[in-house]
């Protein structure tokens, strides 16, 4: 394969295997200094950065296939890694809302005389948990950041990944998600409905993942004394490797959206932060039978509405191309401005034609920098 | 956009005030006057050639490995220093001002191939993809920058690679853009300054690029003039400065590099032509050779005959006439201008003569596919012009054919327009495309099978 070609494949496979995983990881820091955002936001920023400076050494290389259960677990030898749940749900009075949780580990635990005490340098766990909903009282969105060792990690025994009370479990037929969020305790169990979309056999140094584009989810969020049950579908990624770093001139608009047909689709538009340039939006569509397509740059339009200011982010959007003519509109938005990496998380609604059919569903829209326009 | 077609209008203005008086870029066909060209130094050339930082922008270093971590041994050169020894030949590293490692595409990238297992560099990359729009692979790099000097690194090429993206994108792998490139290059930069800017400061060039092939180098120890229309005479050196123009933005830059370009140009004309690997049949060789004196020598040189520098008129060699009419139609004259008014040349650098030159054929072997734009795939469809496929591809992996002499290839039914696939389409080779064509140059068609074998066998021999 020749340099140019490896160059594109690189690329390629990161937009590819999950197209657009961990906007929150991406997300980039603004002209703010570390000062006007808080040291210890920059700190975290300069301590991220730091962890990830592994050097040339830093990819992994070799064949690998995907195994499950074994790959929800977590990679400790790549320098970076970040498990993603966007989950569309709804209460038994069909009312809407939406779950998104992103769990990033940055950096490698290093071995030696950094293991002697628990103030050496090891990796720093970053999650990012938010609820959507109509009802002011549901909505939450928390940031933990942790780099004390035994505060978050990973059991493999248990099967179990976690970062304080934050447990993401996992299981031959399940996940099962515990946030605790301010006065909220949001339980979900999540079972795979569709193959999991991943690269095989591929002798290459890029990032690596699967993304399974579709989980039935059941569960239930408590808060002040009542149990409200939940239900839907969940889009899961995962990624470990040489993954984007936070920071960097770029950013990102990801939408996942569940299909009632049965499909999903990812998108991811990317651009400069300057505004100068070009923006690309590449992106996988998944059929109701789990055939995936994968959207190189040009092949649906992707349109943003005018921007709303109770929002910051459009009100609404157009995807065109591929089968697809969808309306997709804004139902709420979380501001996650004060987080140390910033993004924001939109509840959509989606209605439209795939192949010329009716079809409607939920969606999330995670905007890593920009506006959205 | 008013203030733009103002500023456009301005530069135009500017541009023809500032015209020479009698001049008219142009030159006849026939003969290209002899140049005494600077002399410089072959061997530190070579050490410039594959480590000077004569393209100044491109991916800071820490995103390139991210992007491209691991070197194929076989992308390796000799004599490259530093860094530079663990990067493909294609890429040259250099530490900015602000202390940012720099790796840029350096001239290798279209002057250096593989063929028959070996690295040479000289040999047009006939195989480069210029099909895609290359903002996408800068937007991919930018995932991997970090901090703020970095990020301006990165933000200035990617500057660059904006301004000319709209023009550089191919219709097929294989073919080069590089005319169109520099065009537009031109357009973005103050000719006296070289300052770049955002907006053009003058009309680009045509969206799409006519298509070419890339001559070799060893050629340049030969030539008069640069590229096929004869549009690089006068002082080869300077010339060919145009390369790096992506990053050059003063004239302090340029110089810098200037001081060692003529030790570049110096390699160039040192470079011998590959000698054909593989066995020789000697007895048709010999017949070969008469049938070339006969027919071939008056334009390409050779047998006794010193090469010519001869441009051929475009009714006389018909081959596709895009190229050279768009040369000399009036359509390029501001780039001409650009180029008169700019340390890079003078008003006779680029006085293209309505035809194309014939090259020297050393080295013909590995040169394929042939004619300027890269049309015909081998010697031997070359000399049989019935012969010639309408549609065609390369076959991958590339494969070497040793009877047709050339790369080998499929023929194909149907064009561009019948494939529905954007990575097959980009695939074919379409001569019924605008500059692709495939005709002209007839020589060889009046030649029986024996004769054009052995033809074929003396040319395996230059």
């Amino acid at each position: 394969m020749t340099w140019l070609a490896r160059l594109r494949v690189g690329g390629i496979v990161g937009v590819v295997i999950l197209a657009g995983i961990g906007s929150v990881l991406l997300a980039p820091r603004g002209g703010e200094t570390p000062a006007a955002r808080g040291a210890d936001q920059g700190q975290v920023i300069e301590a991220l950065v730091a962890s990830l400076d592994d050097g040339p050494n830093g990819a992994i290389t070799g064949p690998w296939d995907l195994e499950l259960p074994r790959d929800y677990g977590a990679h400790p030898d790549a320098p970076a890694e970040t498990w993603s749940v966007v989950a569309h749900l709804t209460d038994p009075q069909g009312r809407p809302l939406s779950v998104n949780l992103v769990l990033t580990r940055v950096g490698r635990t290093h071995g030696g005389d950094a293991e002697a005490t628990p103030w050496g340098p090891g990796p720093v766990h970053i999650a990012q948990a938010t609820i959507n909903a109509a009802d002011p009282g549901l909505r939450a969105s928390e940031e933990r950041i942790s780099r004390a060792r035994g505060a978050a990690g990973h059991d493999v025994a248990a099967g179990e990944i976690w970062l304080d009370d934050w447990t993401l479990e996992y299981g031959t037929d399940a996940l099962d998600l515990t946030l605790r969020l301010s006065d909220q305790l949001l339980r979900l169990r999540l079972e795979p409905r569709k193959t999991p979309l991943a690269p095989t056999g591929e002798d290459t140094a890029g990032p690596r993942g699967f993304a399974i584009p579709r989980l039935a989810v059941s569960g239930s969020l408590e808060t002040a004394g009542t149990v409200l049950e939940l239900g839907g579908t969940a889009w899961l990624d995962r990624l470990w490797g040489e993954i984007p770093l936070p920071g960097g001139p770029l950013v990102r608009d990801r939408l996942v959206l569940h299909l009632s047909d049965g499909a999903e689709l990812s998108l991811l538009r990317t651009r400069r932060r300057d505004g100068r340039g070009i923006a690309t939006v590449d992106g996988v569509l998944v059929g109701p039978d789990g055939g995936a397509t994968l959207l190189e740059d040009g092949a649906v339009d992707l349109t943003s509405g005018p921007l709303q200011e109770d929002s910051a982010m459009p009100g609404s959007w157009r995807i065109a191309g591929e089968g697809l003519d969808l309306r997709v509109t804004l139902l709420g938005a979380s501001g996650q401005e004060g987080f140390a990496l910033p993004v924001r998380v939109g509840q959509l609604e989606v209605e439209g034609t795939r192949q010329g059919m009716p079809v409607e569903g939920a969606g999330t829209v995670l905007l890593s920098g920009g506006d959205g326009t | 956009m008013r203030a733009r077609a103002g500023l456009l209008i301005a530069a135009c203005l500017l541009a023809a005030a500032c015209r020479e008086e009698g001049t008219d870029y142009r030159s006849e066909t026939g003969v290209v006057p002899a140049t005494e060209q600077r002399p410089g130094d072959p061997e530190a050339g070579y050490a410039a050639l594959v480590n000077a930082p004569y393209v100044s922008c491109g991916i800071p270093h820490d995103a390139f490995t991210r992007v491209l971590p691991e070197t194929d041994p076989a992308d390796l050169l000799p004599g490259r220093e530093g860094l530079n020894a663990e990067l493909p030949y294609a890429f040259t590293a250099h530490e900015n001002a602000e202390g940012v490692t720099i790796v840029s595409s350096n001239c290798l990238t279209c002057h250096a191939a593989e063929i028959e297992g070996e690295l040479i560099v000289g040999l047009g990359n006939e195989f480069a993809d210029f099909t895609q729009d290359p903002r996408r692979l800068v937007l991919q790099s930018g995932n991997f920058v970090r901090g703020d000097a970095e990020t301006r690194a990165w933000e200035r090429w990617a500057d660059r690679v904006d301004g000319i993206a709209p023009y550089i994108r191919t219709a097929t792998v294989g073919v080069n853009p590089a005319t169109n490139l520099t065009w537009a290059l031109m357009a973005h930069r103050d000719p006296e300054t070289l300052e770049w800017s955002a907006e053009p400061l003058m009309e680009p060039p045509q969206a799409e690029p006519l298509p070419i092939s890339v001559p070799p180098w060893w050629g340049m120890r030969d030539k008069e003039a640069m590229f096929y229309t004869t549009v690089g005479r006068g002082d080869h050196s300077t010339f060919m400065l145009l390369a790096s123009m992506l990053c050059v933005d003063s004239v302090e830059e340029f110089e810098a590099v200037d001081a060692y370009a003529d030790d570049i140009r110096a390699y160039i004309a040192s470079l011998e032509a590959p000698v054909y690997p593989h066995p020789i049949d000697e007895d048709r060789a010999a017949l070969g050779a008469a049938i070339y004196a006969r027919g071939c020598a008056t334009c390409h040189g050779g047998q006794g005959t010193d090469y010519p520098n001869l441009v051929v008129p475009l009714d006389e060699i018909g081959t596709d006439a895009a190229y050279a009419t768009a040369a000399t139609d009036g359509s390029r004259d501001r780039f001409y201008e650009w180029i008169a008014r700019s340390p890079y040349g003078d008003a006779e650098s680029a006085a293209p003569a309505p035809g194309y030159i014939a090259p020297p054929l050393d080295g013909v072997w590995a040169t394929a596919p042939y004619l300027h734009n890269g049309s015909v795939p081998s010697l031997e469809t070359l000399l049989s012009p019935e012969d010639r496929p309408r549609y065609w591809r390369h076959v991958l992996p590339r494969a070497y054919d040793r009877e047709a002499v050339g790369w080998r290839f499929e023929v194909l039914d149907e064009g561009q327009a019948a494939e529905p696939d954007p990575e097959l389409r980009r695939r074919i080779y379409d001569t019924t495309r605008h500059g692709y064509g495939n005709g002209g140059h007839v020589h060889g068609a009046d030649l029986s099978a024996e004769e054009r074998a052995a033809l074929i066998e003396y040319l395996k021999t230059l």
